[in-house]
């Protein structure tokens, strides 16, 4: 099977099952954990977009030829955008965190059908 | 005849700043380390991890200068302060 | 379960369903071709394209991604403390740590005494990454992670007052202040060399500001420029950020004692 199909249909199933996490689940912290899947997926996505058959890792080893080299390499420029998008999740997660350690202490729960006090 | 590998201002350059950094880090560390587990320890980890490429050295420098500059920021603090 | 609440579950399953299927379909047919990045990949700055385009081609994407890190920091900070309530105890954390409450979780002697060299060896390699970062895989982000990994190996099976890497409040702060300054520094002298800001200068005046092997500079390029400074300033404030972060998510009892509500 195709190795960039199959990587696309895995961040698919990862979206989709951390929407259904965020949507449906009762509790602060697994809904964190669920946009935490959702941001594996997106990442997922774009590395496989990188991806490139055969292909070698971006750096210039010297033992390569330039040309052989440049032709087949993976592209650079999604791994770069993924680096970016890890540093913001990790620090999207420390914000989450800290505002569940609020409620926790305001509320004395987590369950947010107790916090929005529905029945 | 040891190997020590091509030592000049130019590929001992980023080692040498490896060594302020563990310097830097090593001034925080507040428990007495052993000298001479740490130094055969490192010399084992930096033969497996092996030099950078484009630096013909048969070990990683780096690995070993930051190691020694961690523990002479250590050292002053444990004993110079 | 009431009417409302019912209601409320059948529109969230329907936009579920419609979201799905479009990320669904938009993934399956999704097509990839070359485009823009012919561009990266037949010009050679340095051996590792990844920093390459990060630091030298999108410099200035990477400065505003250093700063959405300072803001989380903040944020963190700001929750925990001076803005909502009263800022007495976090002195009491940071200074005072003979006083607060010991954080000790009650590890087994295994990971009391294997902590400390797996951290101090963890904290080497991380300045190795950092070092090496425009020729193997590495770089600022994920040598400082590293960094505050061994930080945050150490504060876990030792508990805060006890932990033997000791990072003070006022360390971390010179030390995001020192990258980030460091980072803004760097760009405005590219900006006096050659006018455009973050540029990668190759040379200083004659001089080489990075010396490196000789066999990096091929195919025409300049040598490696400025980019391990850039590389050193990032690492050193994703440490002090990641480290801020842990030292407050992980005194959260101490905070919680302190508040008054």
């Amino acid at each position: 099977m195709d190795l960039q199909l199959a990587s696309f249909i895995a961040a698919g199933v990862l979206v989709v099952v951390g929407l259904y996490g965020f949507f449906f689940v009762d509790n602060i912290i697994k809904k964190v954990i669920a946009l935490s899947i959702i941001e594996n997926g997106v990442n997922l996505t774009l590395v496989s977009m990188g991806y490139r058959e055969g292909g070698y890792a971006p750096i210039y080893l010297p033992t390569l030829k330039f040309q052989l080299f440049s032709t087949n390499m993976a592209y650079p420029l999604p791994q770069a955008l993924v680096l970016t998008n890890i540093v913001i999740g990790a620090s999207m997660l420390a914000i989450m965190l800290a505002l569940s350690v609020v409620f926790y202490k305001k509320y004395k729960t987590l369950k947010t059908s107790i916090i929005l006090k529905e029945d | 005849m040891i190997n020590y590998g091509v030592i000049t201002i130019n590929t001992m350059f980023l080692p040498f700043i490896g060594l302020i950094m563990g310097f830097i880090l090593g001034r925080r560390i507040t428990v007495k380390l052993n000298v001479w587990f740490y130094l055969i320890v490192g010399l084992f980890i930096g033969y497996l991890l092996g030099a950078l490429p484009y630096y013909e050295f048969p070990m990683s420098y780096s690995f070993l200068l930051s190691l020694i500059g961690l523990l002479l920021g250590n050292f002053i603090n444990k004993y110079l302060k | 379960m009431g009417v409302l609440s019912s209601n409320r579950e059948i529109a969230v399953s329907l936009s579920f369903i419609l979201f799905g299927s479009v990320i669904f379909y938009s993934i399956y047919s999704i097509d990839v071709v070359e485009g823009i990045n012919a561009l990266y990949t037949s010009t050679y700055i340095i051996p590792n394209y990844v920093t390459a385009v990060l630091f030298d081609w999108r410099g200035f994407d990477t400065l505003g991604e250093c700063f959405i890190l300072i803001n989380s920091v903040l944020v963190a900070g700001m929750v925990f403390g001076k803005g909502l309530f009263n800022r007495g105890f976090l002195k009491e954390l940071y200074r005072d740590k003979k006083t607060c409450e010991d954080m000790d979780l009650g590890f087994t002697p295994i990971i009391k005494v294997l902590a400390i060299p797996m951290s101090i060896v963890l904290m080497l390699l991380g300045i190795v990454v950092i070092l090496g970062g425009h020729i193997t895989p590495g770089g600022g982000f994920q040598g400082g992670s590293l960094i505050a990994a061994a930080y945050v190996l150490a504060i876990i099976s030792f508990g805060i007052r006890k932990c033997p890497i000791n990072f003070s409040h006022k360390f971390l702060e010179t030390l995001e202040s020192f990258g980030a300054l460091t980072f803004l520094i760097l760009g405005l002298l590219g900006m006096a060399i050659s006018g455009y800001y973050l540029f990668n200068v190759g040379e200083i005046y004659g001089m080489n500001p990075f010396p490196s092997p000789l066999s990096i500079a091929q195919n025409g390029s300049l040598n490696v420029g400025i980019i391990p400074y850039l590389n050193m300033a990032v690492g050193l404030k994703v440490l002090a950020g990641l480290s801020t972060i842990t030292t407050l998510l992980i005194s959260e009892r101490i905070i919680f004692k302190n508040i008054k509500d």
